[in-house]
């Protein structure tokens, strides 16, 4: 005798899919590309920040090595951001020239973010309120651990962490805007990221709306120190 | 003959199942009982900020009734969180103390947007939050009683300006203030019935620390913050 029921699995299978595509998740990129998140998403809530281990692919290696501290070779946003591109960078370039050097200034935070890949987007700017036009603004990102045994990329994580306020639970993707701006001494190697050569790290969903995004694909990457 | 296909579109379910089981969703209480997300939880991100209107059901009426009230009766956090508890439950309208206005400086530590878009804003009476010592009270900025209201949504525009005009958040996050912010807020006092022993408020800020209230008075809802 046929199983009159039999039909009922399949049926049920357009309502279980239909439950999961209500619930879009961020993008699965690493975070890399584009973090920042539209309404309707939904985002994961993440704990235990300081040890978050870095997920993303792009130029990992590079990312994930400190330039040393010493005397800087750029004491300012613009001496960064103005820097020549290094020629014939990859998906999987080492880093490379003026990547090597130090960058070491004192700036304000606008706005910060966590992204999938666990590195902190971090966006800063040289003036003490963020103006269209006039400041000049830098992403710099406090990196995931390279793995669970660092303690050096941990320690930075907390430098910053404590610089606003010590959350221990944050949403991916998600920018927290700086009602009044904080000023930070940060220092780290200058870093080309190839997902974002035209800039556009940053945020619209500050300030009204204004965008407050990079204008090329300078960083600070990995951030060696908050202060 | 027996198909040996025939147990195939069961196990195809499984894999599905086991994907939504594990994109935990925040609680569908709107926001009214516990606020506060988890780690490992699934938040929704939104926008529209200053229109949102008031999805919560306890007291709604209450909630979404602004104080007349214009000379202050009660000027500190201690005076309002002090008052006797008046007898409510869940339909309650305003009721005695409840009907006079609160107005005080204070410092913003953390706020958040739960599902029935009030913005719950956590201050105290320190410049920054020492525990056993500064004194909490949650402060609600309502959403919008409907589309067509002014006054609501001027309130949530004055708040919004104050941490910085965002025009996205994800439910149910708070957001910690490294420097607190020093604020005037003007309210109605209003006993929560949700939370008669108080716990609105925070876990997820300062390092952990408890920075939750001690019992169900809030300003709900906050007629001026500057």
């Amino acid at each position: 005798m046929r199983n009159s029921l039999r039909p009922l699995t399949l049926l049920l299978l357009p309502f279980v899919l239909a439950a999961c595509a209500s619930t879009r998740p961020a993008s699965r990129d690493g975070g890399e590309r584009e973090e920042e998140v539209t309404p309707g998403q939904m985002v994961m809530v993440v704990g235990d920040l300081p040890n978050l281990i870095f997920l993303g692919q792009s130029r990992r290696d590079a990312k994930l090595a400190m330039v040393a501290a010493g005397v800087p070779n750029y004491t300012s946003i613009t001496a960064v951001t103005s820097l020549a591109p290094p020629p014939g960078l990859g998906y999987y370039s080492p880093r490379t020239g003026v990547e090597n050097n130090y960058a070491r200034f004192t700036a304000y935070l606008y706005a910060y973010n966590l992204p999938a890949d666990n590195d902190f987007h971090v966006i800063l700017g040289d003036t003490p309120v963020f103006t269209p036009n006039v400041t000049k603004l830098i992403n710099i990102e406090v990196s995931g651990r390279p793995d669970g045994a660092d303690v050096v990329f941990k320690a930075v994580r907390n430098q910053f962490l404590a610089k606003i306020g010590n959350p221990v639970a944050m949403a991916h993707g998600t920018y927290t805007c700086m009602a009044v701006p904080i000023a930070l001494t940060v220092g780290g190697g200058p870093f080309w990221d190839v997902s974002h050569p035209n800039g556009g790290s940053g945020t619209s969903s500050c300030y009204g709306g204004t965008p407050v995004k990079t204008s090329n694909g300078w960083e600070l990457h990995p951030v060696t120190s908050v202060q | 003959m027996r198909n040996p296909l025939r147990p195939l579109p069961l196990l195809l379910l499984l894999p599905f199942v086991l994907a939504c089981a594990s994109t935990r969703v925040a609680p569908q209480d709107r926001g009214e009982r516990e606020e506060e997300v988890t780690a490992g939880m699934m938040v929704m991100v939104v926008d529209d900020l200053p229109n949102l209107v008031f999805e919560g059901l306890s007291r709604a009426a209450a909630k979404t009734t602004m104080v007349t009230a214009t000379v202050p009766t009660y000027t500190t956090i201690t005076a309002v969180t002090g008052l006797t508890p008046p007898s409510v439950d869940f339909y309650s309208p305003r009721t005695g103390d409840e009907n006079n206005l609160a107005t005080f400086g204070a410092y913003l530590y953390a706020y958040n947007l739960p599902k029935d878009n009030d913005f719950h804003v956590i201050i105290g009476d320190t410049p920054t939050f020492t525990a056993g010592v500064t004194n909490l009270i949650n402060v609600e900025v309502s959403g919008r009683p409907d589309k067509t209201d002014t006054v609501f949504k001027a309130v949530r525009n004055q708040f919004l300006a104050i941490i910085g005009n965002p025009t996205t958040m994800s439910y149910g996050t708070y957001t910690c203030m490294p420097l607190p912010i020093a604020i005037t807020v003007s309210g109605g006092p209003f006993w929560d019935v949700s939370h008669k022993s108080g716990g609105s408020g925070t876990s997820t800020c300062y390092g952990g620390v408890q920075m939750k209230t001690i019992n169900g008075w809030e300003l709900h809802p906050v007629n001026s913050i500057q």
